[in-house]
């Protein structure tokens, strides 16, 4: 049974190296000290079905791909070749559930699910338990399942997929992986600090709740914390003289969870207002960066410009389609963000009023 | 008279209604969402399924009008009356052709996704020959036992695929639907035939009507029994086109399971529903296959005046040696286009002309 998968570049050309992370069904039921849960096969080839009929040679257990959870691709392997030659034996075999989560990795692959756990437990399916973290944290993209992959892939749709590192002991989600839509490659990389930011600029299906905006109050200096509970993003294309440009609106609730400045309170409506101003203006700053970024640096709409404009001008987008990304680093964006506080949680102020 | 050794009851209109609509599920419910998507190309395939379906109503009302005039006579007699007896034979004969090739392509459709999805390693000869041995032990029981059998399935089919079809809401996107006649409506109209052809199954109505109790109201089952399937299938494109985008169902090959294979309850704990889906839509499969095997060798027994025993036990061979013809996957969807236009031929075009004929021939004589 293979729960995981590491796809990396050999050292001759084309070349895959395979890692499959077998459950050790034999002596992972005893619990003794020193016998590993798991076993990692490695095996090399020139394309993914031989390389994985190569695994029969080297193990009686030839490998089972219905319960695989994660495929994690080597950010050499994702940088030079094409994603959708890489995923089609995948996405063709009958084994392979089409909700596997796609994870790219910085380095090797391999590192992965490798790397020791302090919980002892499987690396891939530590990860895989990882990658749903989103509801939690923003400083990851939602997770795509090689499904979806296959969609945006066909689609000519760029996107972002979750990256992981490792670390000394342990693995951490570290960001994202943009992946260009007309290239199919990995071309670039969002710190997780970026990807907080660009969250709010996705349309969030699922997993709007989490993540949080931290801002240093103007006065004390102190950090006040926002926790967000609901996104909603609107994209407007307008037109004007002929000169496409868009509008994001970014509406987000929640919760001021934490405040350290001692003259606070939250009691008080001002209060919670001249928060809200400082909030709003640090995700405006924050998102506009990032969508610079994202149109400047590396020329990739993940955010889903282009399905607005389909749906709101099918005419221009059918022009500007065949070079979507290249087109769409030339459009002028603004964005309007908005937060607002609907309640501060249990204590509202540190010092009782006088 | 002969007809009369086929059947020991007559008929309900609910049962006809049920026969109908159980015939027309089956291989379409797989396929319709890729063939639509690469005819129509625009994410309004459902519009154009709406048209199809309409469209089919329409056809099926006149093959119950054609019947009515001949109460108590199936096609195979009243096609000889309304044009003499050379080119009535001509008709059954190449009618009877027309059912073993859709017979064949159910069961080769139904091998090919058995063996994709459940059994890879048993060879398909295996399990066509299982598929067929039951539904020529059902065929053999004679008409009531199939329709019977047919009323009975129907609603747990029909349920077990809307509950599944609907589940596939999570990965559901509005925004793959829009936007609403991007192209305008020439590709809508331009994509019927695929929409259409889904539907075959309804000219069974066309034999149906003789053995029901009232045969006044063969209208009213033959728009009963399309209608349930114009929701399935509109329940289904919806869903595969909302989750998949319509440029990605053309590229795969069983869009409809794909779909329901990734559908997952938090933590991946529900997993596996196409075991379900495919559950039912074999005994789908099954039911089409019957009522098609039935009318095959009905065909050949009014024909030729032999008992019906003789062509069931014939077709075996015919049916199953036939259906490994097509000698890949491709072959066999060329099969199935071939079976559209055909049913075009048999299910639209020569009812139509039969009943103009009549018609002509007879005025308007009162119906019985």
């Amino acid at each position: 049974m293979v729960v995981g998968l590491a796809i990396d570049k050999g050292k001759k050309k084309g070349e895959i190296i395979l890692t499959n992370q077998f459950v050790n069904t034999i002596e992972g039921t005893k619990e003794e000290p020193g016998v590993s849960n798991y076993y990692n096969i490695k095996t090399t080839g020139g394309a993914m079905m031989e390389t994985v009929k190569n695994v029969s040679n080297l193990t009686d257990n030839s490998p089972y791909y219905t319960h695989l959870k994660v495929i994690v691709i080597g950010e050499e392997v994702a940088a030079t070749t094409n994603l959708m030659e890489i995923t089609n034996w995948f996405l063709r075999h009958h084994e392979l559930r089409r909700t596997i989560q796609i994870i790219i990795a910085k380095g090797k692959a391999e590192k992965i699910l490798t790397s020791k756990l302090e919980k002892r437990t499987i690396p891939a399916v530590e990860l895989w338990g990882m990658t749903q973290n989103i509801r939690e944290t923003k400083k990851m993209p939602r997770f795509v399942t090689l499904g979806e992959m296959g969609i945006k892939m066909t689609d000519e749709m760029s996107f972002l997929v979750q990256s992981v590192v490792p670390l000394q002991q342990g693995l951490k989600m570290a960001g994202a992986a943009v992946i260009s839509g007309k290239e199919r490659k990995l071309i670039g990389w969002l710190t997780d600090e970026e990807m907080n930011w660009a969250n709010f600029l996705v349309n969030q299906r699922k997993g709007k709740e989490g993540g949080v905006i931290k801002v240093l109050d103007e006065k004390t200096k102190k950090p006040i914390v926002y926790n967000n509970q609901n996104i909603k993003r609107k994209i407007v294309v307008s037109r004007k003289n002929g000169d496409l440009s868009f509008l994001v609106k970014v509406y987000t609730e929640g919760y001021l969870l934490e405040d350290w400045s001692l003259t606070e309170n939250s009691f008080e409506n001002n209060y919670i207002r001249t928060v809200e101003k400082q909030l709003t203006a640090e995700l405006k700053k924050q998102t506009t960066s990032v969508l610079n970024k994202m149109q400047k640096k590396l020329k990739a709409d993940v955010f889903g410009f282009r399905t607005q404009l389909r749906i709101d001008d099918y005419p221009t987008w059918k022009k500007l389609k065949t070079n979507w990304d290249t087109e769409f680093s030339k459009i002028p964006i603004e964005v309007q963000a908005e937060v607002k506080i609907l309640e501060f949680g249990g204590k509202g102020n540190k010092l009782p009023k006088r | 008279m002969v007809l009369e050794n086929h059947f020991s009851e007559k008929f309900t209109t609910a049962q006809v209604a049920s026969g109908v609509a159980s015939t027309i599920f089956g291989a379409g419910i797989v396929t319709l969402p890729r063939s639509a998507g690469e005819a129509i190309g625009t994410p309004d395939v459902w519009m154009s399924l709406l048209f199809g379906g309409t469209i089919c109503i329409a056809l099926g009302i006149v093959c119950a009008k054609l019947c009515q005039r001949y109460p108590g006579l199936t096609f195979y007699d009243y096609s000889s009356q309304v044009t003499g007896k050379l080119i009535g034979s001509v008709l059954t004969i190449c009618f009877v052709i027309y059912c073993l090739l859709v017979a064949t392509y159910e069961l080769r459709m139904n091998a090919e996704v058995v063996r994709h999805y459940l059994l890879q390693r048993t060879p398909i000869e295996f399990t066509t020959f299982c598929f067929m041995l039951i539904s020529v032990y059902l065929v053999l029981g004679g008409l009531n036992p199939i329709v019977r059998l047919l009323e009975l399935l129907l609603p747990v089919t029909t349920i077990v695929l809307f509950v599944v079809m609907l589940l596939g809401y999570r990965n559901f996107e509005l925004e793959n639907l829009r936007p609403l006649l991007s192209e305008g409506i020439s590709p809508v109209l331009k994509g019927l035939h695929s929409t259409a052809t889904p539907f075959i199954g309804f000219e069974t109505i066309l034999f149906f009507t003789a053995f029901m109790r009232t045969s006044r109201d063969a209208s009213k089952a033959v728009v009963v029994g399309i209608a349930i399937p114009i929701m399935i299938y509109l329940c289904t494109l919806l869903i595969v086109i909302g989750t998949l985008s319509v440029q990605a169902v053309k590229t795969l090959t069983w869009p409809t399971i794909e779909v329901i294979r990734s559908i997952e309850f938090p933590g991946a704990f529900f997993t596996n529903f196409e075991i379900l889906f495919i559950t039912v839509w074999v005994i789908e499969m099954f039911t089409t296959f019957v009522v098609f095997y039935f009318l095959a060798s009905l065909g050949m027994n009014q024909l030729f005046r032999t008992p019906i025993k003789y062509f069931h036990y014939g077709f075996f061979p015919v049916v199953y040696f036939l259906s490994f013809y097509p000698s890949n996957l491709d072959e066999a969807f060329q099969l199935g286009d071939i079976v559209g236009y055909l049913a075009m031929v048999f299910a639209g075009a020569i009812p139509l002309i039969l009943l103009i004929i009549s018609y002509l021939k007879d005025g308007s004589r009162v119906e019985k």
